[in-house]
């Protein structure tokens, strides 16, 4: 144990972005490696008062070697959960489009009544809400809805199902503007062929403006981040530019590592696929609908933007504030992830560590579909394109992490994936 | 940047810079497709990529070796209380598993290391 914990506060000492700021601590207070690890980060603040280090984890190496070729296992349901206990208040904010919630029909806004029968909003059958809302077997259960006026029942079963990171993509004719809009979930490795071709047929079409919906985007692979951006900016603007340059601590500058814009697709190798150039809009400015859930990869999207001088507005509210990135390390059968650095765009910039402010302030309505014309940060968007303005104002009402929504119908969402997470609903 | 996009971390470098000595030899025979996916072809599958890689648990569709020779595999990604990913910025690159027809045999073959596994039940035919 002193050897694992030895261990520990060496991959802290070399590896950690801010090494210098890791107080001594005695290991013996500690009765693991891993809760050792736990406190050695730094104390300081971000800029908006919240703790710089929001990220420092571990898990075990049996969660840790888990592989997928973007397949998930659940309902394939995001809740917001609005109230945890009684009266509970569970909405749907996002559907897996080949899930099985997906497949019957369960949609964004449909409001959680029932569960196998049991009253969900008062039950006190708390055992057999949380079977059902979070299983941990693969058995059908019963969910009755509130859309609007009407109930509606399903019978789910979780399993496995296919994630389809691009969704939405579609031209929007708005008064002669062709106005591309693009609803992206995750950078998952399937996403680089999806995005391909939804910017070869935005391309076709003409399209010249483009709103990227990314709210609940909470990042993935930076290569195809590099990507995303190249086909947002096209060559004349990127060509050259740093996307995204990862910068370590003063022990490892020879680990900084620089992402260019990618211009190609990558093939199998890894390699510039010269075959397959990406499609691109060319764009001098692009519209991202965003939120607390737009994290990472998402948030590099729009810092390495800017940093090539392209006019990135943000609708909706505060991004999550994460320019920072760690590679996991092994030991004693744990994964130790420390933040090892953060990722500057091509003018040097990286000081977004309590997120973006958004240029709109504009709630998550539940009661529309993603992509409708009129859900309110699409309409905010379309507006902004037209007339340079926001129809809110930006206030200082922007929600804080994890504060509650008592609304029903508008809320900004508190993501929860059903099933096989440990949440549990409360009496 | 040039023509090889950079790989992220000194370990994938290493892995890369071997295979790169390795695939001065193709892979041998021709890059292949599934005809059809049985349950036990899906399962040995999915054996033999947790052996190829060491992961605990491995989730796939094979479907998709019946459309596209290669399979992509990545870590599945952790998520915080509030369901935001963990490892959102991800220098890691996935996995790329292809699957080849060679001497009458169907083999998946991690294009990283050049390790493989024979197939015995799937059902596969080699492609252009």
């Amino acid at each position: 144990m002193n050897d694992e914990k030895a261990w520990v506060r060496s991959f802290i000492d070399e590896r950690y972005l801010w090494y210098q700021d890791v107080p001594a601590l005695d290991a013996s207070y500690f009765a693991t490696a891993a809760s050792y690890f736990d406190v050695l980060k730094t104390p300081a603040k971000n800029s908006a008062g919240g703790d710089l280090d929001r990220f420092h984890w571990s898990e075990t190496k049996e969660e840790y070697e888990q592989y997928t070729n973007g397949i998930s296992v659940d309902y394939g349901i995001d809740w917001s959960r609005i109230a945890n206990s009684a009266p509970r208040n569970y909405v749907v904010y996002n559907v897996e489009p080949q899930s099985a919630a997906g497949l019957a029909g369960v949609q964004r806004g449909d409001k959680l009544m029932k569960v196998d029968g049991i009253d969900f909003i008062n039950g006190t059958d708390l055992t057999g809400l949380n079977n059902g809302v979070f299983p941990n077997d693969q058995a059908a259960h019963s969910f009755e809805f509130q859309r609007g006026t009407a109930r509606l029942n399903f019978t789910l079963q979780a399993g496995e199902y296919a994630n389809t990171p691009v969704r939405g993509a579609k031209v929007i004719n708005d008064n002669g503007t062709k106005v591309a809009y693009l609803y992206f979930d995750s950078f998952i490795a399937k996403s680089q062929d999806q995005l391909i071709a939804a910017f070869t047929d935005f391309q076709k079409q003409g399209a010249k403006e483009l709103v990227l919906d990314m709210r609940y985007n909470g990042g993935g692979l930076l290569y195809i981040s590099s990507q995303l951006a190249y086909m947002v900016a096209g060559s004349s603007a990127s060509s050259g530019k740093i996307f995204n340059k990862l910068v370590y601590n003063d022990k490892r500058p020879s680990d900084n590592f620089t992402y260019n814009f990618i211009p190609y697709a990558l093939n199998a190798n890894y390699y510039y696929d010269y075959a397959r150039p990406l499609p691109s809009l060319n764009l001098k400015r692009v519209t991202l609908l965003v939120d607390h859930g737009t994290a990472s990869a998402s948030e590099a999207v729009i810092n390495g933007l800017m940093g090539i001088d392209i006019t990135v507005n943000l609708i909706g509210s505060t991004t999550y504030g994460k320019p920072y990135g760690f590679s996991p390390e092994g030991n004693c059968g744990r994964y130790y992830y420390a933040v090892e650095f953060k990722g500057e765009n091509h003018k040097g910039f990286s000081s977004f560590d309590a997120g973006f402010a958004p240029t709109c302030t504009v709630k998550d309505d539940l009661n529309f579909q993603l992509g409708d014309l009129a859900e309110p940060r699409l309409a905010e968007a379309l507006q902004y394109l037209k007339t340079g303005r926001c129809t809110t104002t930006p206030t200082a009402s922007i929600k804080a992490l994890g504060t509650p929504e008592q609304s029903s119908s508008v809320v900004d969402p508190k993501p929860a994936r059903a099933l096989m997470i440990p949440t549990q609903v409360h009496p | 940047m040039n023509a090889r996009h950079q790989v992220p971390s000194a370990t994938l470098i290493i892995a890369l810079l071997l295979s790169a000595c390795q695939s001065s030899a193709q892979p041998q025979g021709q890059a292949a497709r599934l005809r059809t996916v049985t349950e036990a072809a899906q399962q040995e599958l999915t054996q033999a990529l947790k052996e190829l890689t060491g992961a605990a648990q491995v989730r796939i569709d094979a479907g998709q070796l019946s459309q596209s020779s290669t399979l992509t595999l990545e870590r599945t990604r952790s998520k915080d209380a509030n369901g935001v990913i963990m490892q959102g910025a991800d220098r890691e690159m996935p996995e790329i598993i292809q699957l080849r027809w060679a001497a009458g045999q169907c083999k998946i073959v991690q294009l990283s290391t050049g390790k493989s596994r024979v197939l015995q039940q799937a059902d596969c035919q080699s492609v252009p």
